[in-house]
């Protein structure tokens, strides 16, 4: 009997202080539905990619608050986003780096970004800011996307920066993206084409400082201007160092980098094989138990080159292909195919540009 | 390009591909230049990373820290018989002063200056033979130190079997 009487004080709170602060969680409590900064909001992580709304995810009661005004002096402000009391405990997705969808005053649904936790003593807020760019690169070959947070700071200065030698175009946007395996990818130089639709040529950015930690679950980039360069950049995608590479880069697929049943390897660093060098060799790998090459196609335009004996010499190294092409100068700027076919049906394909 | 490209009548050009082809095609020199991206066993990577077939001041942000570069000249007709004329191939050597250093107890930049002399020097290998005139060092800047190689040869002066262009009288492009 005395053992219930202590639990039920427990549970009140063990001290004047406790008691004080668990009667306000349960006056939030009570009240929460009738705060006119009451919304029911999804709260989305994601590892790659841009976010989504699936039937997976249940609205979360929030209140939507107000720290601080914007003008037009003064830096972008973040708004705070208050949750139920211990709601991060069942919803593991509210961290820092997790997207929020909510609704506005006029009903569009907008995307923002979990940047902070205000560790106050009582009702913890997290501070967001709105998505407003979605940010698309080109890593190895691979385009990225990630919608993220073009923070401005409106402290104002001269926009050049004057070191003993030299001068650089100092520009303090920054964009904050979550911490992904995507945005992991970004690193110094990484070059960003960030402007209005129709400018041409558009604004070219690069990455001059990086800050992972602070906090974690967001990365933050620091942007310096750049020259658009057309050699390079494309811009009817708005894709940065689009051209870099000789076989044009491909959206990204996690799910087959992850799932993919075969995929190929070949020596040398880039997709490229030379008139008249050395044997670019091909290794195949497969996800399945015991699975062994079936059949290896390698084919340009017109189809099949096998036959082409004249020009290019292949050979069996076990389960590899190794490729050559002899010093034919016509057949610079050919794009071969080699594919793959495992005994199980699975396959995969790499394309390969003939350089001079 | 309505020209063949297979068969360019430039013998700058043909003999700089041939040049490439015997760098690269060298494992000791693959090795030297000591490019950690560059898969051995496609050494032709090489060409625009380690080696060009033009003079290039490496940049501050270059991954690749030693480079052959190699510029060919023609410099005039033999006075005394104007169908020839001499002609230098002048290979550049950078190497950073952070690679200077080679297990083989010598200095990169001069290692790799005694490869290219050795293949090259007395060779018949571009068709006539090729003799080093100067072997010089030097420093670009704070960072690059250089050799510079110049072999010279005696080569036909572009000899055609009629002094006309084909293209003027019709023979090509019509």
């Amino acid at each position: 009997m005395f053992e219930h009487y202590k639990n039920r004080m427990k549970a009140r709170g063990r001290n004047m202080s406790e008691m004080l602060r668990m009667q306000s969680n349960m006056v939030i409590e009570q009240t929460w539905e009738r705060d006119p900064n009451y919304r029911q909001v999804y709260v989305v992580r994601v590892s790659h990619g841009l976010p989504e709304v699936t039937p997976q995810h249940e609205l979360v009661d929030v209140k939507f608050n107000v720290a601080s005004y914007q003008t037009l002096a003064s830096d972008e402000v973040a708004y705070t986003l208050q949750f139920r009391h211990s709601e991060s405990q069942r919803h593991p997705e509210i961290s820092i780096g997790s997207y929020v969808y909510m609704e506005d005053e006029d009903g569009m649904w907008k995307w923002w970004l979990i940047c902070h936790l205000d560790e106050r003593p009582q009702f913890r807020q997290y501070q967001i800011l709105e998505c407003n760019w979605t940010f698309n690169w080109v890593k190895d070959g691979k385009i990225y996307h990630c919608l993220g947070v073009q923070r401005y700071q409106n402290s104002y200065n001269s926009g050049a920066w004057d070191a003993d030698r030299t001068t650089a175009v100092d520009n303090i946007t920054s964009m904050w993206l979550p911490t992904n395996i995507d945005t992991q990818t970004i690193g110094y130089n990484q070059r960003f084409l960030i402007s209005d639709a129709g400018r041409t040529p558009p604004m070219c950015f690069a990455v001059s400082k990086i800050e992972d930690t602070t906090p974690v679950g967001i990365t933050k980039f620091k942007l310096t201007q750049e020259t658009f360069d057309p050699s390079h950049d494309n811009v009817e995608l708005m894709l940065a160092n689009y051209y870099d590479r000789n076989v044009e880069p491909i959206e990204r697929d996690i799910e087959t980098e992850l799932i993919s049943p075969a995929a190929i390897a070949y020596s040398g660093t880039t997709a490229t094989i030379k008139v008249g060098g050395s044997y670019k060799i091909f290794t195949p790998a497969f996800n399945g138990e015991g699975v062994i090459v079936d059949k290896w196609f390698v084919s340009d335009e017109n189809g099949d080159i096998s036959a082409d004996t004249e020009n290019y010499t292949i050979e069996y190294d076990g389960e590899k292909l190794k490729l050559k092409v002899v010093q034919n100068y016509h057949l610079i700027g050919k794009v071969l195919i080699v594919q793959v076919v495992g005994s199980d049906g699975s396959s995969a394909e790499v394309s390969i540009k003939v350089v001079g | 390009m309505k020209r063949d490209i297979q068969i360019v009548d430039d013998d700058i050009i043909r003999k700089k591909r041939l040049i490439e082809q015997i760098l690269y095609s060298d494992e000791d020199i693959v090795e030297i230049l000591d490019n950690p991206f560059i898969d051995p066993s496609t050494p032709e990577e090489l060409v625009y990373e380690n080696i060009f077939c033009f003079l290039r001041i490496p940049g501050t942000q270059d991954i690749s820290k030693n480079f052959i570069t190699f510029t060919m000249d023609d410099m005039e007709r033999i006075p005394s018989n104007p169908v020839m004329k001499t002609q230098t191939v002048q290979f550049v050597i950078f190497v950073h002063k952070d690679n200077i250093e080679t297990k083989y107890g010598m200095a990169r930049h001069d290692l790799l200056g005694y490869l290219i002399r050795d293949i090259f020097n007395l060779s018949n290998k571009l068709g006539p033979q090729m003799e080093l005139i100067s072997n010089r060092e030097g420093v670009t800047d704070a960072d690059y130190h250089t050799r510079t190689l110049k072999f010279e040869l005696i080569d036909d002066n572009s000899t055609k079997p009629c002094r006309t262009n084909p293209y003027e009288y019709g023979r090509i492009g019509r």
